[in-house]
């Protein structure tokens, strides 16, 4: 596996995916990173498809068990506010952290079940590759997506309300 | 006429094929058509919603930073190859990474955790001796300490034809990894698997004075100091891993 095509190809939109999983971007590309490192170190082989959702199913895992991302998601954001990359207008700049905000908070009411189905179908996972990763019968994607998105978007109008 | 559910309408919008039945009702129902554009608005809020948390991803110092932690971590030999490696890095993955261990005995060595939330995600808070691995998680599993050096693995129930992969591991701890439904205890050394249908891993420590393998009543594995015996329907086998297969009953 050559190590530059892989990482190029994976790293990217596996940091996003940590990013929105964990609401913390130092703690994404600690986690995609160490997903990168494993598959490396594992050497796993398999066909494209089969090796990106190898890296998320690491990450998601990592997610889960290391970093406890429901209590810390509001913590994170409290203590490290998002900062805007290039300057803006100050109006600009409320609006983006409002709405980072916004869909933060709504993430963090899903159940993490819910929120990792949401983020993978989101990130461009088929029905199939999802039931693979969250090892639910494919029949049941729909159901569970249509759910999370429900409550998503419904959490978004709350917390849109709110601000 | 009967109107199409949820499920179905967001998997028709997503082109999954498993409503591909569903899609020449759309033309004859209004209603059902209208959901759908509904389905695809919030679709685009959503996803719109979610690429604010997007940021540009910085990866030449990535890159550099994974070549470090590889070089720093290639010390341990793993000489697993083709399928095993695949399937055992899949394995290893879920069950090294979910040992953080969603709930901990604190009076016990034993760590029990469930790898993901359930259909009804309410795990019971109380913490019990043995735990069943939650409905539709990936898997469960159980890792333990050894006081003593010794561990003994007992499978029960084990599907005929799944795979045991016994994998040596560095550390002082072994666990052992099964797919939902199974159900672990401990005690004095000594675990015991009721293992729902599916591949277990098993990773015992290579520091164990004494450990064994005992699937359905049957000795797969023993090891004794240096000394290791597998009278176990092995059938592949490496310096760092085993694999057996289960034998008809």
């Amino acid at each position: 596996m050559d190590f530059d095509a892989t990482f190029d190809q994976h790293y990217p939109g596996l940091v996003r995916y940590c990013k929105r999983l964990t609401g913390d971007r130092d703690l994404a590309e600690d986690i995609a990173q160490e997903s990168m490192v494993r598959l490396f170190d594992h050497a796993v082989t398999g066909p494209e498809a089969g090796v990106r959702a190898w890296l998320f199913k690491t990450a998601t895992h990592l997610v889960r068990d290391r970093y406890r991302v429901g209590r810390n998601r509001l913590r994170l954001l409290q203590e490290h506010p998002v900062v805007p990359s290039e300057p803006e207008s100050p109006e600009r700049s409320l609006e983006r952290r409002e709405a980072r905000a916004r869909a933060t908070e709504a993430l963090d009411t899903l159940q993490p079940r819910d929120r990792e189905i949401l983020l993978m179908r989101y990130s461009g996972f088929s029905y199939k590759e999802i039931a693979d990763q969250v090892e639910v019968a494919a029949t049941s994607v729909g159901t569970l997506l249509a759910r999370a998105e429900r409550r998503f978007a419904e959490a978004l109008t709350m917390t849109g309300k709110a601000l | 006429m009967r109107h199409l559910d949820e499920a179905t309408l967001v998997a028709l919008r997503d082109g999954d094929a498993s409503a591909e039945m569903a899609a020449s009702h759309l033309h004859e129902c209004a209603p059902c058509a209208e959901a759908l554009d509904e389905s695809t608005s919030r679709s685009r809020t959503i996803a719109e919603a979610l690429a604010t948390l997007d940021e540009p991803v910085e990866v030449t110092n990535a890159k550099a930073a994974v070549r470090r932690r590889l070089d720093a971590r290639r010390g341990a030999p793993r000489p697993r190859s083709g399928w095993l490696r695949w399937h055992l890095g899949r394995a290893a993955a879920i069950l090294l990474l979910t040992a953080g261990a969603a709930f901990a005995l604190p009076w016990s060595p034993v760590r029990e955790w469930w790898a993901g939330p359930s259909v009804d995600p309410t795990p019971t808070a109380e913490p019990t001796g043995t735990v069943a691995a939650a409905q539709g998680s990936p898997a469960a599993g159980i890792e333990v300490a050894l006081p003593d050096g010794r561990i003994a693995v007992i499978v029960r129930g084990a599907e005929p034809g799944s795979a045991i992969d016994v994998v040596w591991a560095a550390g002082a701890t072994a666990s052992i990894s099964a797919p939902p439904g199974s159900a672990f205890s401990y005690a004095d050394g000594r675990v015991e698997v009721d293992a729902a249908a599916g591949p277990i891993l098993v990773e015992l420590p290579r520091a164990a004075a004494f450990a064994t393998l005992e699937v359905d009543g049957r000795i797969f594995l023993e090891r004794s100091g240096e000394r290791l015996d597998v009278p176990g329907p092995a059938v592949e086998r490496t310096d760092a891993s085993i694999q057996f297969l289960v034998p008809a009953r």
